[in-house]
């Protein structure tokens, strides 16, 4: 390992690495238990004999092994300690940033329209986008100033739902196979998310409906990952090929869990611990949409939602409202961006089994969203912590840490 | 404070930082342009800090609120300062009167006394890095100084005139103190000044005794003071 620390700034970047006098260790995995996204940070404290300039100034820092970037952070509290001559850093991993940015028509409409997979007239006359392209090149846009920071190609095709023989299946098959590249986003719903009534972008913007406060229930990008993370069990890292001169995420599937084995004479510590179910009766869902046509009226202003509970457990998990997702067209003839219709029920996947032959969830062989998150959150499991010697290339775990002054790696993983 | 042990510790003089009431002076630089003139004896002696306060108008150069030294007790109403302690200050204006002056009213001389310390207190360290454990050495440039003295009373002659050192010199325990003593040249006394010559506020905090000998009541008391703000070392004094 060649560990090397950077802090940069507007004037440029600045390798700080034979200053660093002492740092807490740096989270290049993290995610919570119910795998949303956290964006802890690290403590570290530079020497004041380097350049006052930098350290006065330096807005972000970068961990790296040689030249690939392992950690990028964002500086949030600075202290100048003159007794013991050194600088204190506490940075933030840099996805805080997104915390910042609104998920609303006014900040992201224009990369959206701009997105390839957008589509102004589906098949129901109203707008969409594909849902990775979206997450890919406007949210982490937002982030990263550039589209394509975000890399997929290790979940584009992972089936996600499979629908069983259905009247309008045309491939003749029995069943139908549905990825997250065949998700889409109706685009005048993504900007109602949250809102208690299906509302436009225009009408949330007017803030005018007596008694409640549309703009106070808009939510940020970090929020809007944090969802999509649990809903679909990913786990975002900083892409391992990146260099100094790339920035990129890469999203994973977290349910496909590494075991990471190590040897007994590599292995200086370890713990292992039981993880108590949230709720021994699992999970469940509430899902919150309405018509697409809603979405559209600038004058429509109080369309209210239609309510659908997935799961059998007690414990209800969030499920923003009017966050919805539509399923790529698979009849004959359909082209990009055609979706399966949606009924007065709300317009989720879980829908297009509404829309099909047997209105029944159980059409769906594969796991359904909400039985996805059950099966992982509703039962115990075991968390062990193992401390190790760095390999980087372990990633699909829910912790794991480097400490550069040990040069060992801390890994947190459940099964 | 670089080159203080080219200074001689000659007649040390600590004072306290109260001061006496205000006294009119003249300045007439037609008899002498160096002398500071009391209409009665002045009772000053060499090495008092003075602090001249405008009213009329002050003789210039003089600068109102900066402590002066006395260097040359001329008269009895007479007396010549200093800054530095090797320049007398000479008067190019008499001022308008009236003007006056305060001196530092309670001091203490000390005798049969030993310098075991005059020195910054040393604030240099490393700092070493956790990835290659490249060393950079931390020299503070504003460090605090020093001074210990242990004083010999048993060589003043009568009992009661050392318990009498004894109490005044315990009377300056946690005190602010200023501390003058001879300069290089053993010319004048003047006041510990930093390098933009400010007097040093020194604060005794050790004041212990110990013995040479049980028969012989050989006892040696050692004080120490440290400055009170840190001293630019980057800058001769």
């Amino acid at each position: 390992m060649s560990f090397r620390i950077e802090l940069s700034y507007s004037a440029g970047s600045y390798f700080v690495t034979d200053y660093l006098v002492e740092s807490s260790k740096i989270p290049l995995t993290q995610r919570n238990f119910d795998y949303g996204i956290t964006t802890k940070g690290f403590k570290f404290s530079v020497s004041q004999n380097y350049n006052n300039t930098v350290l006065d100034n330096a807005t972000d820092v970068k961990i790296y092994d040689d030249l690939v970037v392992l950690f990028w952070g964002t500086i949030k509290n600075r202290k100048k300690k003159d007794d013991s001559f050194i600088y204190e850093f506490h940075c933030f991993d840099r996805l805080i940033g997104l915390d910042d940015i609104m998920l609303d028509y006014e900040t992201l409409n224009t990369d959206t329209i701009a997105l390839s997979s957008y589509v102004n007239i589906d098949n129901i006359s109203r707008a969409n986008v594909g849902f990775l392209d979206f997450l890919e090149n406007v949210v982490f846009k937002q982030l990263t100033g550039a589209t394509g920071n975000l890399t997929t190609t290790a979940i584009d095709s992972f089936i996600i739902l499979q629908s069983k023989a259905v009247v309008d299946d045309v491939e003749g098959s029995s069943t139908e196979n549905f990825t997250y590249s065949d998700l889409r986003l109706g685009v005048s719903t993504i900007w109602a998310i949250n809102q208690d009534y299906a509302i436009s972008h225009t009408k949330i913007a007017s803030n005018d409906i007596e008694g409640y406060d549309t703009l106070e229930h808009k939510i940020t990008l970090l929020d809007y990952l944090d969802q999509i993370l649990k809903l679909f069990t990913l786990t975002l890292n900083f892409d391992p090929t990146n260099t100094l001169a790339t920035s990129r995420y890469i999203l994973s599937d977290a349910q496909a869990e590494e075991s990471y084995s190590v040897t007994d004479d590599l292995t200086f510590k370890k713990d292992i611990s039981d993880v108590l179910a949230t709720d021994a009766n699992g999970t469940h869902w509430e899902l919150n949409g309405s018509v697409r046509t809603n979405y559209a009226s600038p004058t429509n202003t109080n369309s209210s939602l239609v309510l659908l509970e997935v799961g059998t457990g007690d414990t209800k998990l969030q499920w923003y409202k009017n966050m919805m997702f539509f399923l790529q067209g698979k009849w004959v003839g359909a082209i990009a961006g055609d979706v399966y219709n949606h009924t007065s029920s709300g317009a989720t996947i879980l829908n297009y089994a509404t829309s099909c032959a047997n209105p029944n969830d159980n059409d769906f062989t594969g796991d359904s969203l909400g039985y996805k998150m059950e099966s992982e959150v509703g039962s115990d499991r075991t968390e062990t912590t193992i401390t190790t010697d760095v390999n980087l290339a372990i990633k699909n775990v829910q912790l794991r840490s480097i400490d550069l002054e040990d040069n060992t790696m801390t890994v947190v993983e459940v099964s | 404070m670089g080159r203080t042990s080219l200074i001689q510790w000659e007649a040390p003089r600590f004072y306290k930082s109260s001061r006496a009431s205000a006294v009119v002076f003249t300045v007439n630089t037609s008899i002498d342009n160096q002398w500071v003139t009391t209409a009665s004896p002045h009772g000053l002696t060499v090495g008092d800090l003075v602090v001249f306060v405008e009213d009329g108008g002050l003789p210039a150069p003089l600068v109102a609120g900066t402590i002066y030294s006395v260097f040359e007790n001329a008269s009895t109403n007479n007396f010549t300062i200093t800054l530095n302690g090797a320049d007398i200050v000479t008067f190019t204006t008499n001022g308008s009167a009236p003007n006056e002056y305060e001196n530092y009213s309670v001091s203490t001389i000390l005798t049969n006394f030993i310098v075991t310390a005059d020195n910054a207190i040393n604030r240099a360290f490393w700092h070493e890095s956790i990835i290659n454990n490249h060393r950079e050495i931390v020299n503070a440039d504003k460090m605090h100084w020093q001074l210990e003295f242990r004083l010999q009373l048993f060589k003043t002659a009568s009992v009661s005139t050392r318990r009498a050192n004894f109490d005044e010199l315990f009377g300056y325990l946690y005190s602010d103190v200023f501390v003058s003593r001879f300069n290089e040249d053993g010319v004048g006394s003047v006041v510990i000044r930093d390098s933009l010559g400010v007097p040093v506020t020194f604060v005794m905090d050790s004041f212990e005794t110990s013995f040479l000998t049980q028969a012989n009541y050989e006892d040696i008391l050692t004080i120490g003071l440290k400055s009170k703000d840190p001293i630019d070392l980057s800058e001769t004094f």
